[in-house]
């Protein structure tokens, strides 16, 4: 493994510190807010999946048990799979998404796909 | 625009164009370490980086077409776009999950999303179903 880890941790800190602080600028602005709401969501997405990477590099030369991150990082992706799914159903009775609307198709046979795996689970009880 | 707005505009400005160094920055540091974090977690990493990546450049556009008096509500589509984008992937990344049974209806969270994804299959398929007619 090559070692750029320090440098890399201290680009991690600075980012989440710069991106909190353009996170606060940005609420002053003159914006949109759908175009906040992603920016907010965009900023906390990150700060998650670098303090993962972070917690990764760190508990590794610490000789600790990485795999601790991944639980945490698979439940943030389910909590950000609910809201996506959950903002879409709000763009589409909105009809801000229409036919037109890009990757429909793509996100059709993906809904499916997750919801044929999902039904079976629930109907069992 | 006042020039406190105007004061505010520049400084949210400069501020993005910071963090966009940064993460170009962050993502060839990210190369150095590939043998070394898991494949998952760099994966969300990089998810991470494209999301911010393209919210950022969002903003920024929202701000250069209010600065020139233009109307940015166009710029609104993309970012829809981009949501599906977001949303296919993690749908395809949950449903292989859920085959390898890394994911089962005992995970903490499956129910919410269960729930979530029954409300949007609805509306979406009225959407085809009116195209269909």
């Amino acid at each position: 493994m090559t070692e750029p880890e320090p440098n890399l941790l201290e680009r991690l800190e600075k980012s989440k510190r710069d991106l909190q602080e353009l996170d606060e600028a940005i609420r002053e602005g003159d914006i949109d807010p759908r175009v906040l709401r992603e920016f907010r969501d965009a900023v906390d997405h990150i700060r998650l999946t670098a303090w993962a990477v972070q917690q990764w590099i760190e508990k590794q030369a610490q000789k600790g048990d990485v795999y601790s991150v991944l639980p945490l990082l698979a439940a943030e992706r389910l909590r950000r799979a609910t809201q996506l799914n959950h903002n879409l159903t709000g763009d589409l009775d909105a009809a801000e998404i229409t036919i037109e609307t890009e990757g429909l198709e793509q996100l059709q046979k993906s809904v499916e796909g997750l919801h044929n795996r999902l039904a079976p689970l629930f109907k069992k009880r | 625009m006042s020039e406190s707005e105007s004061d505010i505009k520049k400084g949210i400005a400069t501020r993005l164009e910071s963090v966009a160094q940064e993460i170009r920055e962050l993502e060839k540091a990210i190369k150095f370490i590939d043998t070394a974090v898991d494949p998952r977690v760099l994966s969300d990493f990089r998810q991470a980086i494209d999301h911010i990546r393209l919210t950022a450049w969002t903003v920024q556009s929202w701000l250069d077409q209010r600065n020139r008096g233009r109307d940015p509500s166009p710029l609104l589509p993309l970012l829809t776009a981009e949501r599906i984008r977001r949303a296919v992937q993690l749908n395809s990344d949950l449903a292989r999950d859920l085959d390898s049974i890394q994911l089962t209806m005992n995970t903490e969270g499956v129910e919410e999303l269960y729930r979530a994804v029954q409300r949007v299959y609805r509306p979406l398929a009225r959407v085809f179903e009116k195209h269909e007619r």
